[in-house]
């Protein structure tokens, strides 16, 4: 009879640059099993997919073709990962998403900042059920610098072209202190940059709607 | 084999193997292919996860898992848990809590369940629930699941369990419901999730019996669950051939030619259909007793086409790759019709006619797409409203749902020894089948055999003729075994679904009593009119009797548009119907500043009432007079109230104001036991001389456990454990006949069946006690505990009695064989409460907790009646809130997967808890009514009118779609 699994590596590897590294050929619930990965990443993968899936599906290939858990590249976008390829370049996965850089090579793995005290994030989603796939979702995580924000990203699908993608207005925070009036101006900028498409679950006006509570929502929860 | 081949080897439930495999084979099907069968697949696009196997210990999706990443791993499947002959606890625990109903689901259940249980011994039951979320059931409500799973981790750790036992409650004399004490656990006060046993309330003056009302195990479940090769989707012959079909990319379109020549060339393809070749034989494909109702709209290829994934052609080759391959080569010249989509605008005037074929008569009005227009009244209505003080008015919307059972259609089909015919299929009807496919494909009924072996669910879905004609012309065409079995896409493009309706009330009332009603349904049949008639029929006769008002008016059209074709969904037009009554009556009682509650009470249907459209409304016909004759109705309300501390709730939540907003709501619901005077079974029993016996039955276990309760009834007659009768059902060669497993007949008619025959068996055994005896009657002799008791005390074993009967005495054989119909079809009933937390500012909708109190008469198995019940609510909570077959403008799907569709999975369930107050219907077997479509009817109304206490809006078009919920809090259409 088969024996029970062994343990999977249980950290994940920290690079020189200071940076985690996601091994491309991985199963995600690699992620889920490391007592080092960010919290926010676990719980979206749990949100995401089933554990079946976390299993069989490679940390790679949820990264790239991201349709089944576009929640998890948002969150791969605000967390600022970045793609390593096979070539030495390594380029931000939102940028790479977004078709903005065309690096040479195979992508390998994924690079992501470790867990920092200076790290704050939030997720919010709006869907049928608890378990469906969001009709539109937000992922804010900001930086801090003492009290004022170093870096904020908020990354959101259901709003845009792309499955997930980058707002820009949450750049406006930087260098300010987060607070609940500057969480709504940058909320209510995200719902104008919003391109949304329709579909039976969203109407361009709901999406972008949404896409202003549900911005709120993630970047009130970095407030706590 | 796909790709390069490839040698592998790795170990398979503790073998070695080395295999040859396709570089892009996966898992799944090189499992099947080495008779893993206990593998099942539900969707080949990983959204199901009953595939789920071990590698390494660690649960996969085996469809989406390529064989080669897999070598030199460690695969455990079902198969392996059992490996030595011992049941592994967890499988034992899930036939212990009725965790099996169809059972298709199960080993993937299971396994899933074996690597929490590895890594997590004792998990809690939120940890369950997110664990097992991958696999989908929907059968269960995975109530049971969950249940069998926490149990599992029990039994792992030494406990002693049996089977899951209900919450038991009998009434003395002058007690009541009121004076039931529920424990604290079924209030839910801190939002627990543990699943709870079903309760049942047995009034005092029931009478006692044993078999009958215990929580036996299912016959089947020790098959189910060591995940043997039971269905018909596990059926291979040697030498069969493949079927397979190809469908139409348009909405709607005539074929101007169509080229086979390329194909039929091709070697390894033995057979291609279409309309050049086959007879033109116009039928309906419901499964309906004869004669069918109308219209007869379909052959079996047409030279038009009517929706996208309408049968064009077919194939028969050796390999399913080549017959796909054939698929391709065949060229089909289209000229492509302007189509329409809703219905409405089908009715219009310059509409598209969908039906301009000569040769199909009893179309309504084919210009104007109408397939059925039907009117039914009583009273007189116009007066009636004259003179009513309110009149309120109402529309509702009601989805096109799929049934998404987990076994697919799957049919085969082979000339047996004996040159008889034999249709081996997932089907509800196999006796209509035999008959329906006879004239299709030109061979007598009497040379056809239907089988149908357990089935992976169906809900209506099959009780229809979908694969069986094609497949079995494939047969006659090449006289070879022939295998046909449909994808998911299949299933949503080209089996059957719900009818969507718009459902519109008229209503008046005169101080509280609701005098007089009119409802219009506009049902969409979609391309052909299969149970267009009956479904509507029974949408106004369930509808319109809830509330019972004496004067009544019924009016339907039944479209047809260019989707896909509806057909019988559980629930079948009566959940339509009765969501708008229900909503319809709270917004009344609202208006008029009365108790919701107490509003329906004093309208609904009491004992002793006619139900007033019964005689005009029967199913594609006049139906028979019905009068109700037993209701706990009024207990099931009081039981659900006092539960939920509903008033005290609905008070508070009226009054909230922030986003988010909890909600409490409640509805009436009663369904039917059977079609009246329509609906027959028998029932053959023989004793063997061991004293045992054998049931054959032409009921359908369509994984209800109709098989077991059946056996039941039997059991309790003849005086001997279940254990002591043996099941077999659904097969038309050897089995009496029965019309099948729809309209929630099975428990009542043919249990009504079973137990005519068990009573002629059991007088047959006093007979024989009395001659052995040599008594003159058979006055004062008992039948119990597997003897014969004379009043004296001498007692006779019935292994004693088959023994001397068979062999010793008069030597013949005791058994009898029994039919049963009803010109009654008592309604079950039940009061379903939901409650929910609305988050305004998104419109989101989440059902934090279901109760269901219902009297389906006597529960002959309060497991799988409880069964029953929470997985018919679950489905029903997906027509709610996420499941709606969605067209675009060119009558594709947007959302043709189990994924884009999303059925209720584990996590997304509430706890669903089910109280049982039982009545004695005289009609029934043993006080028997029914419960499987009264489960579908209540979370509709309970949900929106939860949405409502919680908003203060109605939302009256279906599914909750969080935009539409949004919109109606801010005042938007």
């Amino acid at each position: 009879m088969p024996t029970q699994s062994p343990p999977r590596a249980s950290s994940l590897t920290l690079t020189e640059s200071g940076l985690l590294l996601l091994p491309g050929d991985a199963p995600l619930q690699t992620i889920v099993d490391a007592d080092n990965a960010p919290a926010l990443l676990q719980q979206v993968l749990r949100r995401s997919y089933s554990w079946q899936e976390r299993n069989d599906v490679s940390i790679r290939r949820a990264a790239l073709s991201p349709d089944r858990g576009p929640l998890w590249a948002a969150a791969l976008m605000a967390w600022n990962a970045s793609i390593l390829f096979d070539s030495g370049e390594t380029a931000s996965y939102a940028r790479y998403m977004h078709r903005d850089v065309r690096p040479q090579g195979r992508s390998t793995d994924i690079l992501i900042p470790p867990e920092a005290d200076a790290l704050r994030w939030g997720v919010a989603d709006v869907a049928r059920t608890k378990l469906d796939a969001p009709i539109v979702s937000a992922v804010a995580v900001v930086e801090f610098d003492g009290d004022r924000v170093k870096a904020a990203r908020v990354a959101l699908t259901g709003v845009w072209k792309h499955t997930a993608d980058l707002a820009q207005a949450p750049t406006q925070l930087a260098g300010q202190p987060l607070t609940p009036e500057a969480i709504d101006a940058v909320a209510r900028a995200i719902a104008q940059e919003a391109d949304p498409r329709p579909n039976f679950l969203g109407s361009i006006e709901y999406r972008r709607a949404m896409a202003e509570v549900l911005s709120r929502d993630a970047l009130m929860q970095c407030l706590a | 084999m796909r790709g390069t081949p490839t040698q592998i080897t790795l170990t398979v439930n503790g073998q070695p193997q080395t295999w040859t495999v396709g570089s892009r084979d996966m898992l799944l099907h090189v499992l099947r292919e080495h008779k893993y069968f206990s593998v099942k697949q539900g969707c080949d696009t990983g959204d199901c996860g009953i595939c789920t196997v071990l590698v390494d210990g660690e649960p996969v999706r085996s469809c989406m898992t390529r064989i080669v990443d897999v070598a030199g791993k460690s695969i455990l499947t079902t198969e392996g848990l059992s490996a030595h002959g011992e049941i592994h606890p967890i499988q034992e625990a899930f036939i212990e809590t009725g965790g099996a109903q169809c059972g298709f689901c199960t080993p993937g259940k299971i396994m899933t369940a074996k690597a929490l249980l590895d890594k997590n011994p004792n998990p809690t039951v939120e940890e369950v629930r997110e664990a097992m979320s991958g696999v989908l059931c929907r059968c269960t409500g995975y109530v049971r699941t969950n249940d069998a799973v926490l149990r599992a981790a029990r039994k792992l750790q030494g406990e002693e369990t049996g089977p899951l036992q209900p919450l038991r409650f009998h009434l003395h004399e002058g007690e009541t419901v009121e004076d039931v004490e529920l424990p604290e656990a079924y209030y839910r006060r801190n939002g627990d999730l543990d699943p709870l046993p079903p309760v049942v309330i047995t009034p005092p003056d029931m009478p006692e019996t044993t078999v009958v009302g215990a929580a036996e195990t299912k016959v089947d479940a020790r098959k189910l669950v060591l995940g043997r090769p039971v269905y018909a989707f596990d059926k291979y012959i040697d030498g069969m051939l493949y079927g397979a079909l190809l469908t139409s990319p348009h909405a709607h379109a005539r074929i101007i030619d169509i080229d086979t020549s390329a194909a039929e060339a091709l070697p390894g393809v033995h057979a291609v259909l279409t309309y050049k070749n086959v007879p033109r034989v116009k039928h309906a494909t419901g499964g309906q007793s004869p004669p069918q109702p109308p219209p007869y709209d379909q052959v079996m290829f047409d030279n038009k086409v009517r929706h996208v994934g309408d049968r064009v052609a077919a194939v028969a080759a050796e390999t399913p790759e080549l017959a796909k391959k054939a698929l391709r080569l065949i060229k089909v010249e289209y000229e492509v019709l302007p189509h329409v989509i809703d219905p409405m605008e089908a009715m219009q005037p310059g509409a598209p006619v969908i039906h301009d074929e000569d040769d199909t008569v009893g179309i309504y009005d084919p210009e104007r797409n109408i397939v059925h227009h039907i009117e039914a009244e009583v009273g007189d209505v116009d007066k009636a409203f004259a003179e009513a003080d309110f009149i309120y008015e109402g529309e509702y919307y009601t989805p096109k749902q799929q049934h998404v059972h987990l076994e697919p259609h799957v049919t085969l089909t082979w000339w047996d020894e004996n040159d008889r015919l034999v249709i081996y299929t997932s089907t509800q009807v196999p006796f209509h089948l035999r008959r329906m496919v006879a004239p299709l494909i030109g061979v007598e009924p009497k040379h056809i055999r239907v089988v149908k072996p357990r089935i992976g669910g169906g809900f209506g879905n099959k009780q229809e003729m979908i694969l069986e004609d094609v497949c079995a012309m494939l047969t006659v065409r090449t006289g070879k075994p022939v295998r046909m079995e449909y994808s998911r896409t299949d299933e949503f493009y080209s089996s059957r679904s719900s009818h969507p309706n718009i459902v519109r009330y008229k209503v008046g009332v005169k101080g509280d009593k609701v005098t007089v009603a009119e409802l219009y349904l506009v049902g969409d049949t979609g391309a052909y009119g299969t149970h267009g008639l009956t479904v509507q029929m029974v949408g106004g006769l369930k509808g319109l009797s809830l509330y019972n008002p004496p004067n009544a008016r019924f009016i339907s059209d039944v479209v047809y548009t260019n989707q896909p074709p509806t057909g019988a969904f559980r629930g079948y037009g009566a959940t339509q119907a009765q969501y708008g009554f229900e909503v319809i009556m709270e917004e009344i009682a609202e208006q008029l500043g009365l108790d919701v509650v107490q509003f329906k009470g004093k309208n609904v249907l009491k004992v002793g009432e006619t139900m007033y459209l019964a005689e005009k409304l029967g199913e594609g016909r006049e139906g028979y007079p019905q009068d109700l004759t037993t209701s706990g109705m009024a207990e099931c309300t009081r039981i659900g109230l006092e539960a939920t501390d509903f008033y005290a709730k609905r008070k508070a939540y009226a009054k909230q104001t922030g986003r988010y907003r909890k909600g409490i709501g409640f509805a009436n619901t009663m369904h039917g036991s059977g079609i009246a005077g329509l609906d027959m079974a028998a029932a053959t029993i023989k004793m063997w001389d061991d004293g045992t016996f054998f049931l054959t039955i032409g009921a359908t276990d369509i994984g209800t456990g109709s098989d077991t309760i059946l056996g039941q009834i039997a059991a309790e007659v003849l005086g001997v454990p279940l254990e002591d009768v043996i099941v077999y059902s659904s097969d038309t060669d050897f089995t009496p006949y029965d019309t099948g497993a729809y309209a929630s007949s099975t428990t009542y008619i043919s249990g009504g069946a079973v137990r005519k025959a068990a009573l002629k068996v059991r007088q047959q055994i006093l007979d024989f006690a009395a001659l052995m005896w040599e008594l003159d009657s058979t006055e004062g002799l008992v039948l119990r505990d597997r003897k014969v008791i004379a009043p004296d005390g001498r007692e006779l074993t019935l292994w004693d009695i088959g023994m001397t009967s068979t062999h010793q005495m008069e030597q013949r054989q005791i058994m009898a064989t029994a039919s049963h119909m009803s010109y009654v079809s008592p309604p079950p009933a039940a009061a379903s409460f939901a409650e929910v937390t609305v988050d305004t500012w998104t419109g989101q909708v989440t059902v934090d907790r279901f109760f269901v109190a219902a009297d389906i008469g006597r529960v002959i198995n309060p497991v799988t009646a409880a069964g029953q019940v929470e997985g018919g609510v679950l489905q029903a909570m997906g027509f709610v809130m996420s499941e709606e077959m969605v067209f675009d403008k060119d009558g594709k799907l947007v959302n043709a997967t189990i994924k884009d569709y999303h059925p209720y999975l584990v996590d997304d369930a509430p706890p669903i808890d089910v109280v049982f107050v039982e009545t004695n219907e005289e009609t029934g077997p043993f006080g028997a009514k029914s419960v499987a479509e009264l489960a579908m009817d209540g979370a509709a109304p309970a949900i929106v009118s939860a949405v409502h206490n919680a908003t203060g809006v109605w939302v009256r078009k279906l599914p909750l779609y969080p935009e539409r919920v949004w919109r109606a809090i801010r005042g938007q259409s």
